[in-house]
């Protein structure tokens, strides 16, 4: 399963109706109006994590039962969470005004090669290591968080 | 086939996206020359051996790389009408929800294009491939990359010599370049990352979860001259 095939089937048909075709659902799904608590909007703030079987979003989406919304969590308490508990291939996602292309959106196999997807590029980080002067602001942060748990 | 090691030696740092497979850099060369605007044919003119897909041919190897950022602006001003089709009209149907005045479309801007550029002195390349399909293919190109138009990418010598190695998993069982983890022969405790495998690197149908080469492989340094000041 590719990583577009991987979003249709874990997150798309749980929120939108279908086309068939992988790329055109996942592009549909993470750019275009989708089922909220209220009326459709698109996923243009907060963030998501997508697994196998399903997917925790921010925002308050109205997906089927393999959907959670509403997640109160921070991007950074979440995707802290998940590192630490990883189990299998995952998207990390912050969504935002500006729609994201599918060309900036990776699926994380290992927490050795962490992708962090958004509007500005990927981020990609070593979860097994310690940041350095050169690493991203989300390894920083989620490292500095990891820090103040074990505390 | 033969196997070959291809070498680029670089006059001006190169500024590149993705692994910068050799068949990746064959593939545009080529569909740039048969300007019939085929992809598929080409992939299919790449003179590199090729098993279901997968081109015997490593990613590229930047020797004694160092790292600089280069931007780029460019006017993307305005001057025509927005087509009114695409364009809501009122309830009623007569009139548009919304134009663009002159005075708007002058406040189009710039939009500025950052990109990470690489120093290296040579660009080598592990491939398995018809060494006289290559060097006709590379025969008039002095210029690779992206941004040439800018002075980027400047090769002033290609150099070819007869290798040992297929382009696909190197010695300690690495990968040298992106390949599918259900197809990868080689070192199976290196991480798994999505990236495309084969060319059109930029189709996204082309993605899975593949081994690829490490920054360690990609960017060696040469090794540090001794002097022996005993001598």
């Amino acid at each position: 399963m590719n990583t577009f095939e991987f979003i249709q089937q874990n997150f798309a048909r749980h929120l939108i109706e279908i086309s068939g075709d992988p790329v055109v659902d996942s592009e549909a799904v993470l750019t275009a109006n989708v089922p909220m608590q209220g009326k459709p909007a698109r996923l243009a703030s907060g963030w998501g994590i997508i697994r196998e079987g399903g997917a925790t979003v921010q925002l308050e989406v109205a997906g089927d039962e393999h959907i959670k919304g509403g997640d109160t969590r921070t991007r950074y308490e979440a995707w802290l969470e998940q590192l630490e508990n990883f189990s299998g291939p995952t998207l990390f996602i912050a969504f935002a005004n500006k729609q994201i292309s599918l060309g900036q959106v990776f699926l994380t196999f290992d927490t050795r090669s962490v992708r962090i997807c958004s509007k500005d590029g990927v981020e990609t980080f070593d979860w097994t290591t310690e940041p350095d002067e050169n690493s991203g602001p989300v390894f920083k942060i989620l490292h500095k968080m990891r820090g103040k748990q074990n505390a | 086939m033969k196997k070959l090691t291809i070498t680029a030696t670089l006059k001006t740092p190169v500024i590149t996206l993705g692994y910068f497979t050799f068949d990746g850099l064959l593939g545009g060369i080529i569909f740039d020359k048969r300007n019939d605007g085929d992809v598929a044919a080409a992939h299919a003119a790449i003179p590199i051996k090729c098993t279901d897909g997968l081109y015997h041919a490593s990613a590229a190897r930047f020797i004694g790389a160092s790292f600089g950022r280069a931007s780029f602006s460019a006017a993307l001003r305005a001057t025509h009408d927005l087509d009114p089709d695409q364009i809501l009209k009122s309830k009623d149907g007569t009139k548009l929800h919304r134009t663009l005045g002159l005075k708007r479309m002058r406040e189009f801007g710039m939009v500025k294009n950052d990109y990470k550029i690489i120093i290296a002195a040579r660009i080598e390349w592990d491939v398995e491939g018809d060494d006289q399909g290559i060097a006709e293919t590379l025969g008039d190109v002095f210029w690779i990359g992206k941004r040439r138009a800018a002075g980027y990418g400047e090769v002033s010598n290609w150099d070819m010599q007869y290798g040992n190695s297929d382009g696909l998993v190197g010695p300690s069982g690495e990968p040298m370049r992106p390949i599918p983890a259900t197809r990868f022969k080689g070192d199976l405790t290196q991480p798994l990352t999505d990236a495309a495998w084969k060319p059109a690197y930029w189709a996204f149908e082309h993605r899975a979860a593949c081994f690829v080469p490490s920054n360690e492989w990609r960017f060696p340094q040469p090794e540090e001259q001794v002097i022996d000041e005993h001598v």
